[in-house]
């Protein structure tokens, strides 16, 4: 898949995890491999630009004597979500015109 | 290789950054780690998942978008580089450790911009860094200086010689660096921050720019800037001498034989300090507080400005004089043959409000 848009793929889907609530580094890495390949330094830049950009913050928790960090989606994140899922209308349509299009050339 | 030693070498080759952001990967790679061995996976097989320090490295620069690290230069002959003399016209450094192996300085010189001379003598490698003699020609000198990419000095684990830095209007940082014999950084207009090292004799020279010491040892140590701060934070040390001037000093930490902290127009703040022979802390129009200072010696001085706080011990092992005007002073003058240790104070219309305690 083009690098560009699997990187949009991957914010969404990453705060697609945290919307069922709170979660961590080694936990959003197994959980969003279930949909596409993710590797530790991919997901870093992504949690930061999805921090960045308000979509997510982050807290630190005590958890078996050290420090885990937490990221919990916000309300732009929850937003971002709704504006990904309302475009499927769309890319659906560019899909099939790319499909249709690309078929009557090759007839 | 262990997690550390893994991590080390992993952050050394991912190139400049910014201490915070070293700091959030590290701790980023730290947490992937210990929830993997708490899920009973072994240490090799999560490094191997990585791959190695410099794989790792050069992927998570890529998915970053971080630049490429700059080429690694070694020293231009054979032989034990014992002495780093590095100069340079207005490039920041940063020297941070590396695994083992030579000293390396990172820096990528820009064409037709720097010139760089690189020489071995005798154990010593000199390393000059200049701007060229044309560059002054379109553009003043210290628009090139501001925009000098910044040189790092890569310190193999079993270096315990001598590293020698210079440069101007910009920062030096350092972290994690020990057992040197001597570290000495001399900047000018810029700060200057040494954490988590040691060296026997460890110099940081700046001026219109703060100085941070954080976790250090030294036998002599001396920090000495102008019109800036100077925060130094759990020292162990010999001589400690912090001077500055129009800013304040504060030492929290301090362990040593000697401590000479002077500033003026400042206040001196010492936390918990422990000196064997002596602690002179001087100023002027500025507070002198001390906070539980252990010191068979000690000397405070400032004029228009209270000194306050505590002092580990007991009055009656002192000699005491303290001395002010227009204000109160609760410190008797004492002697007496019994009294080894002295206490003195001595200050202009403001107070003197010190109490000795045991704990």
């Amino acid at each position: 898949m083009d690098t560009q848009r699997k990187k949009g793929l991957l914010d969404v889907c990453v705060l697609a995890v945290l919307s069922r609530g709170p979660s961590y580094g080694y936990e959003l890495l197994g959980t969003v491999s279930r949909c596409i390949p993710i590797s530790e330094s991919t997901l870093y830049p992504i949690l930061k630009r999805l921090e960045a950009g308000g979509c997510l913050s982050t807290y630190k928790e005590e958890y078996n004597g050290r420090i885990r960090k937490y990221y919990r989606l916000t309300e732009a994140g929850r937003k971002r979500i709704r504006d990904f899922l309302e475009e499927w209308g769309e890319m659906e349509k560019i899909y099939t015109f790319v499909q249709t299009m690309s078929q009557e050339e090759s007839t | 290789m262990t997690v550390q030693e893994y991590l080390r070498d992993f952050l050394a080759e991912l190139g400049p950054l910014s201490e915070e952001e070293r700091q959030q990967i590290s701790d980023y790679y730290q947490e992937l780690i210990c929830e993997g061995l708490e899920r009973g996976m072994r240490e090799e097989e999560i490094l191997s998942v990585f791959g190695s320090p410099a794989e790792a490295a050069a992927k998570f620069r890529e998915e970053n978008g971080l630049a490429q690290p700059v080429r690694a230069i070694t020293a231009p002959a054979e032989g034990t580089v014992t002495v780093l003399d590095l100069r340079t016209e207005g490039a920041p450094v940063e020297v941070i450790p590396a695994g083992p192996g030579e000293l390396r300085i990172g820096f990528e010189p820009r064409p037709d911009i720097d010139e760089v001379e690189s020489v071995l003598e005798d154990g010593v490698w000199h390393f000059r860094h200049s701007l060229r003699k044309s560059v002054s020609r379109f553009l003043t000198r210290q628009f090139w200086r501001g925009r000098t990419p910044g040189i790092q000095v890569l310190v193999p684990e079993n270096f315990a010689g001598r590293l020698l830095i210079r440069t101007c209007d910009a920062k030096i940082r350092l972290t994690g660096v020990r057992d040197l014999a001597e570290l000495s950084l001399t900047t000018s207009n810029a700060a200057v921050k040494v954490e988590d090292a040691s060296a026997s004799v460890l110099r940081v020279r700046t001026d219109n720019g703060g100085i941070r010491l954080i976790n250090l040892g030294a036998n002599d140590l001396a920090a000495v800037t102008d019109n800036a701060r100077i925060e130094a934070e759990a020292i162990r040390g010999g001589q400690i001498s912090l001077k500055t001037g129009n800013a304040f000093i504060h030492a929290a930490g301090l362990e040593g034989s000697t401590l000479t902290a002077v500033t003026s127009n400042g206040r001196i703040q010492a936390e918990q300090c422990s000196f064997s022979e002596r602690a002179g802390l001087t100023t002027s129009n500025g507070a002198v507080v001390i906070d539980r200072l252990d010191c068979p010696d000690i000397a405070l001085r400032t004029s228009n400005g209270p000194i306050t706080g505590t002092v580990r011990g007991e009055m009656r092992e002192y000699v005491t004089e303290a001395r002010t005007s227009n204000a109160g002073c609760n410190v008797p003058n004492l002697h007496g043959p019994d009294r080894q240790k002295h206490f003195s104070a001595h200050t202009d219309n403001a107070r003197i409000a010190v109490e000795f305690v045991r704990e």
